[in-house]
């Protein structure tokens, strides 16, 4: 049967290519990983530059300079002047003529995660917390309620707790009281459950990531063997 | 320079205590020393012959040879002294010079410059000394044996190469055949998130943000599949979103290779839109949900973003979405999106599928009720994905399916491994406490 070079057929066989020279780092540091690294980075912040390029420099500075009227030019002198100052950081010498425009990003950031913190985090979790108590809730029994409850302010107190590390001033040296040590053990279990888990988070993220490369290769080369007719169908 | 005490007393070794060079001419100005120095001695000789040597604490010899120095001038100053016998100063001595002129030129006391130490503060300085010029010597590195760590690295990686492997080798789960459960419960999770696809409008535009990391797109694509493939089964308008410039790309990969939604086949530009890459991070999100006819303004293609028509049509603000889902594998993005974007979302619910490592950071949102929806890890995309069978029979048989009867036999390969080493490292050091243990007593 007549093998014809297909755009697939390439491209699968570059990712094929790339895949096995990224996990060839199990025999540890080796040029062809290091090729395939280096290809990746290259080609990442080629295209990142494209697309910054075209979407965010293009359309938001150059066109309103070139094309815009009198108050679109204006408006955008403000960030293009911000925008040349934060280059000149660059250079020790003119470094200090940044610092406008490092202090906008980190006053404006600050204030927005802050913001952002108080009001999408702290305020609904706290809210939430008080809530598992509700006696309003449905769908669940009273007893798992209490339950959960418990188990969450245990688990919140005791975390809380943990972190304390308040100490009266004794004969022997400053000492924690034996109610926030006992409180304490029972949070660092808390907090081990908690890493726990995210470890396994981690490694069912790693392995379902793993499964899609091997199936991949596993894809790849019983089709290439199926064209050449190596295999039946 | 550091001199050992014991080693050099002060007089022992010919050398006068307190010895300074001095200039000729300095030490000519005064003539009296010697007479001065030759009483010192005769005295001190006088009193040798009286008293026994006795033993000298340290610290008392360390101080001697000043005593006597001091002692001997301050005697041959009190023998110059002249006292007055008349005047307003009949009484006093020493308060006018005995002889006119500059009087008595003394030479003044003359104090050792090298540095007496005791023998503790010798040890210490040359240990000091040893160190520094340690820390200048090249060091040669060890050669450590790690045949054993190489050992153990390989062993788990054919492992779980082999578990993960064998099933799509002898396609257990293409020919029917699997390995692990088939079917699995469905929890409250996914009931909600379904129920939410359901009662969407059919045609009223969807907003979904594609924020995950190439990386980890094999995993995001699988679990995002199956809540994609309901949603477009509905028809739903779709609009494209990423706050990663890499997103837009992984958003095209997404809806027109991933298995159960390129089979839907949506076009661009008439079924959905690609806004493209926002820029700004939480700023640009925030940005975007005040106003997201201004925050995007060209599309990815470079077009002009139509809003109002098309994909687009009947959006002005974020409220106007019917549904916000995010794709992401990263927790602090997801909390982004939620802290910025979800007071501006009015009645239109906030999904999120993300990944299995974002999940514990994410849940709390969803429980708080600040998210609508949560699909996270492929355990619960297969939930998800088996509820699709009442879309028709090809619809349960995605990437999830393909890849469950490897994760789940590769997590229990992890599972067993990490029991074995908590063994291996219990026994082992059970061994090196009870050896220890053995050699004390």
């Amino acid at each position: 049967m007549p093998v014809t070079l297909s755009h697939d057929l390439v491209a699968g066989f570059i990712s094929f290519l790339l895949t096995l020279m990224i996990l060839s780092y199990l025999i540890g540091d080796n040029p062809a990983f290091r090729v395939a690294v280096y290809v990746f980075v290259g080609v990442s912040a080629g295209y990142v530059a494209a697309v910054v390029w075209w979407q965010v420099l293009y359309p938001r500075v150059i066109e309103p300079l070139i094309y815009g009227d009198i108050i679109e030019r204006s408006l955008t002198l403000v960030p293009l002047i911000l925008g040349v100052l934060l280059l000149m950081k660059l250079s020790p010498r003119t470094a200090w003529l940044g610092n406008p425009s490092v202090a906008f990003l980190v006053g404006v950031g600050a204030a927005m995660a802050v913001g952002g913190a108080v009001m999408g985090t702290i305020i609904p979790q706290t809210q939430a917390s008080f809530n598992v108590f509700n006696s309003t809730r449905v769908g669940e029994s009273w007893l798992a309620r209490l339950f959960f409850g418990a188990i969450m302010l245990v688990g919140t107190v005791t975390t809380l707790v943990y972190f304390h590390f308040g100490a009266k001033t004794t004969a022997g040296g400053p000492q924690r009281s034996k109610l926030v040590i006992w409180l304490g053990w029972i949070g660092q279990v808390f907090i081990a459950i908690t890493l726990g888990v995210l470890f396994a988070g981690v490694f069912a993220a790693a392995l379902t990531a793993l499964i899609e490369r091997l199936n991949f290769i596993w894809n790849y080369l019983t089709s290439v063997m199926y064209i050449y007719g190596w295999i039946p169908g | 320079m550091i001199e050992d005490k014991n080693d050099n007393l002060p007089g022992e070794q010919g050398e006068t205590p307190f010895s300074m060079e001095t200039h000729d001419w300095l030490s000519k100005l005064n003539p009296e020393q010697v007479t001065e120095k030759n009483a010192v001695t005769t005295e001190g000789q006088a009193d040798s012959g009286n008293l026994e040597a006795a033993e000298l604490p340290s610290w008392v010899q360390a101080m001697r040879p000043v005593e006597s120095v001091l002692e001997s001038k301050t005697a041959a100053v009190v023998e110059n002294q002249v006292t007055e016998q008349t005047g307003p100063l009949a009484g006093l001595s020493g308060v006018l010079p005995s002889k006119p002129g500059l009087g008595l030129l003394r030479k003044h006391p003359a104090y050792s410059t090298k540095l007496q130490v005791s023998t503790g503060q010798h040890r210490y300085a040359t240990a000091l000394d040893r160190l520094i010029a340690g820390e200048t010597n090249p060091r040669t590195p060890k050669t450590t044996r790690v045949h054993s760590s190489q050992l153990l690295r390989w062993s788990i990686t054919v492992l779980l190469f082999l578990a993960i492997g064998l099933p799509f080798v002898f396609g257990a789960n293409k020919n029917g055949v699997q390995i692990a459960p088939a079917t699995l419960l469905g929890s409250s999770d996914q009931g909600a998130s379904s129920k939410l696809i359901d009662g969407l409008s059919g045609n009223i535009p969807v907003l979904v943000v594609f924020d995950y990391d190439p990386a980890l797109s094999g995993e995001l694509e699988a679990v995002a599949a199956p809540i994609m493939d309901r949603l477009l089964a509905k028809g739903n308008p779709l609009a494209l979103i990423s706050t990663s410039p890499t997103g837009p790309i992984l958003a095209e990969h997404f809806l027109q290779t991933t298995p159960l939604v390129k089979e839907h086949q949506y076009q661009s530009g008439n079924q959905y839109v690609n806004l493209g890459y926002l820029a700004g991070g939480p700023a640009g999100i925030l940005y975007f949900a005040d106003s997201p006819t201004e925050a995007v303004m060209v599309t990815m293609d470079g077009q002009p973003a139509q809003w109002g028509t098309g994909p687009l049509q009947g959006i002005q603000k974020l409220s106007d979405f019917a549904a916000v889902i995010i794709l992401t594998e990263n927790a602090d993005t997801g909390r982004n999106w939620i802290e910025q974007a979800g007071p501006h979302l009015g009645n239109s619910p906030m999904l999120m599928v993300v990944s299995a490592q974002a999940e514990p950071m994410i849940r709390p949102y969803f429980d708080s009720g600040q998210l609508k929806g949560l699909v996270s890890g492929l355990s619960d995309a297969k939930i998800y994905e088996q509820s699709n069978q009442s879309l028709g029979p090809t619809h349960q048989f995605g990437l999830d399916y393909q890849y469950w009867d490897s994760f789940s036999v590769g997590m229990l390969v992890a599972e067993l491994l990490i029991i074995v080493g908590v063994v291996l490292g219990g026994v082992i050091d059970w061994r090196a406490r009870h050896k220890d243990s053995g050699e004390k007593v």
